[in-house]
């Protein structure tokens, strides 16, 4: 597998913050591969999101893309490949789903091209992908929290990128729509190639979805492996701070947690 | 399946025709209030007598049309048309339909560089627009590096940060008046926004920014719109937020400034006119800017117009009379918009 992007030795700080919120990541996102990114509150996931989409400067060592300097890839050519999904995005009151799907299409025309044959192709491919159709002329504030996530899902799956990064997708969402959209962001993996990193809330979730997962603690990458050797008891320990059993049941991790641990050992 | 996709096409079918009628029916309304406009007055006329009057160099009331009303008329359509539009670019830039130049400081800012221009270059009327335009920039330059990075964009930081720096601007403003004391009568107008002195010389001034703003807008129609997504949003979609932020203020201020040049202080334009056309045109801008620019026209005419007729022979300065119609309907919007 070849690697897609990489953060080199990151550290990341917001503006005016005091400390670095992402410390020396090393970490290599591979072409066609899920990686789900864990961590408690605070933990760095949102802010490595954003540094791995090209959105916030690193403060020391770099991000790549296909091995070259991200902040050398002009923004045009960087949005047709990187694909980001914010946790709370917001448009305009009014805006159709179409229009916010067909959103995804700015980087891909021209300053003064119309919606072109592939472009409306695109767009009707994303909006069927999560099931839109028939929501397509409804307005976007008048949507159910789960309609409203596919449908800025279907914005990036629109932007035809090669690496999604999605953050906490699933958050606010309620059992069954947790389900149906782990299933349709697999599909879109499964069909399109896609590269996707994708930070969740749920340990569970993350094994079921990815291929890896990478776990952040207070802004270091903690561990990165395929999911049984990532949530390990002593993970969940050190950087949830609970006691739990991971047990494997009909090919899935199991997280069966505890109750807090105490102390907490210091790293 | 199928019977739902053609009840949601026949739906888009009737709201578009619903759109085209009040569409037209703007157009409407703006050709009245200019021939309203054109009409009251000191001395009214008839609509026929206003045609014939206009046309024929021989009768008498030819030169008052031609070298009064009609400029005035242009004058207040454009003076809407861009002060509407700069509402636009002002609220899109700052992500909030709450925004107006006016309220931004933006108004104040190209005023009180208007008079400084005035009273420096009393023999440079050309340069006022120019040094309006700097003036106008100001505060826009000062909110943007205020709420940068990870602090809110509120709309209570906005329009509190555009309050400091309106009383700046008055303040400086003031000193002028104060200095200046034997120009009070014209600086008067000039702070309460007047169209009573305007010739064709004015509508020369300001038809330049706003034709300028307008194509600029025109042509950043997409990128605005995905402006108005949130600032990750945008920047995944390639669009360098900041930069295109302050360049729609820059084409905001520069609208203002051509408008503040001529009519002097008016406000609440920028804020009525595309708040009230918004649910029509929808959250593009495409739409949104050619009808913002309509409505602010229509608006501006309609007040002069109403200005010079509801006290007659008295006339109102236009300026108070839209503060007296904007100040309510920002109060509305509040109730309705800020939780």
């Amino acid at each position: 597998m070849s690697v897609l992007l990489a953060a080199e030795r990151l550290h990341l700080r917001h503006p005016r913050a005091e400390r670095d919120a992402v410390r020396d990541v090393s970490f290599a996102l591979h072409a066609a591969e899920i990686v789900a990114l864990v961590g408690p509150n605070g933990s760095g996931k949102s802010t490595l999101l954003a540094g791995l989409a090209g959105e916030l400067a690193p403060r020391s060592g770099r991000v790549t893309l296909d091995g070259v300097d991200l902040s050398r890839v002009p923004r045009r050519k960087r949005a047709l490949r990187i694909a980001r999904l914010p946790q709370e995005p917001a448009c305009p009151e009014g805006l159709t789903v179409e229009q916010l799907v067909s959103h995804g299409r700015h980087p891909h025309r021209g300053a003064f091209a119309p919606l072109g044959a592939r472009d409306r192709r695109a767009v009707t491919e994303a909006l069927t992908a999560f099931d839109l159709m028939d929501l397509r002329q409804r307005a976007v504030e008048t949507l159910s929290g789960g309609e409203r996530r596919r449908a800025w899902l279907g914005l990036v799956l629109a932007q035809e990128p090669e690496i999604l990064l999605l953050d906490e997708p699933t958050t606010a969402l309620d059992l069954r729509q947790r389900f149906e959209l782990l299933a349709l962001l697999a599909r879109a993996h499964r069909e399109r190639g896609l590269s996707l990193l994708v930070s969740l809330h749920d340990l569970e979730e993350a094994a079921a979805l990815a291929q890896r997962v990478a776990v952040l603690h207070r802004g270091r990458l903690y561990e990165a492996a395929h999911p049984e050797a990532a949530l390990r008891a002593e993970t969940l320990r050190d950087v949830f701070g609970v006691d739990a059993r991971v047990e494997k049941e009909d090919g899935f991790v199991r997280v069966r947690i505890q109750g807090p641990a105490t102390p907490l050992r210091s790293l | 399946m199928k019977l739902g996709w053609r009840r949601a096409q026949l739906r888009v079918l009737t709201l578009a025709r619903q759109r085209d009628a009040a569409v037209a029916g703007l157009v409407l309304l703006l050709l009245g209030a200019a021939f309203a406009s054109a009409s009251l007055g000191a001395s009214a006329l008839a609509p026929h007598e206003l045609v014939s009057a206009l046309l024929d160099s021989a009768d008498p009331r030819h030169a008052v049309l031609w070298h009064v009303r009609l400029p005035r008329v242009l004058c207040g359509a454009l003076v809407g048309a861009a002060l509407g539009l700069s509402g636009v670019l002002v609220q899109t830039a700052v992500r909030n339909p709450l925004a107006d130049p006016w309220l931004l400081g933006v108004t104040a800012g190209a005023g009180a560089a208007a008079l400084v221009a005035i009273v420096a270059f009393p023999e440079q009327p050309a340069l006022v627009p120019a040094v309006a335009f700097a003036g106008g920039i100001t505060p826009v330059a000062v909110l943007l590096a205020l709420s940068s990075g990870a602090r809110a964009r509120g709309p209570l930081r906005m329009v509190l940060c555009g309050v400091a720096l309106q009383a700046l601007f008055f303040a400086l403003v003031a000193g002028i008046m104060f200095f200046f004391a034997d120009r009070a009568p014209a600086f008067a107008a000039f702070i309460v926004g007047s169209l009573a002195s305007v010739g064709w010389a004015d509508v020369r001034l300001v038809a330049v920014p706003t034709a300028l703003g307008f194509a600029f807008a025109l042509a950043a129609a997409r990128p605005l719109d995905v402006l108005l997504l949130d600032e990750a949003s945008a920047t995944s979609l390639g669009v360098a937020v900041r930069p295109a932020r302050f360049g729609a203020t820059c084409v905001a201020a520069l609208l203002a400034a051509g408008a503040v040049s001529v009519a002097g202080l008016v406000g609440f334009v920028g804020l009525v006119a595309p708040n009230a056309l918004r649910l029509l045109a929808g959250p593009r801008h495409l739409a949104l800017l050619p009808l913002a620019a309509l409505g602010g026209a229509t608006l501006v005419m309609l007040a002069d117009a109403t200005a010079r007729a509801a006290a007659a022979p008295l006339e109102l300065p236009v300026g108070a009379l839209l503060a007296m119609l904007g100040a309510p309907y920002f109060l509305f919007l509040i109730w309705k918009k800020i939780p």
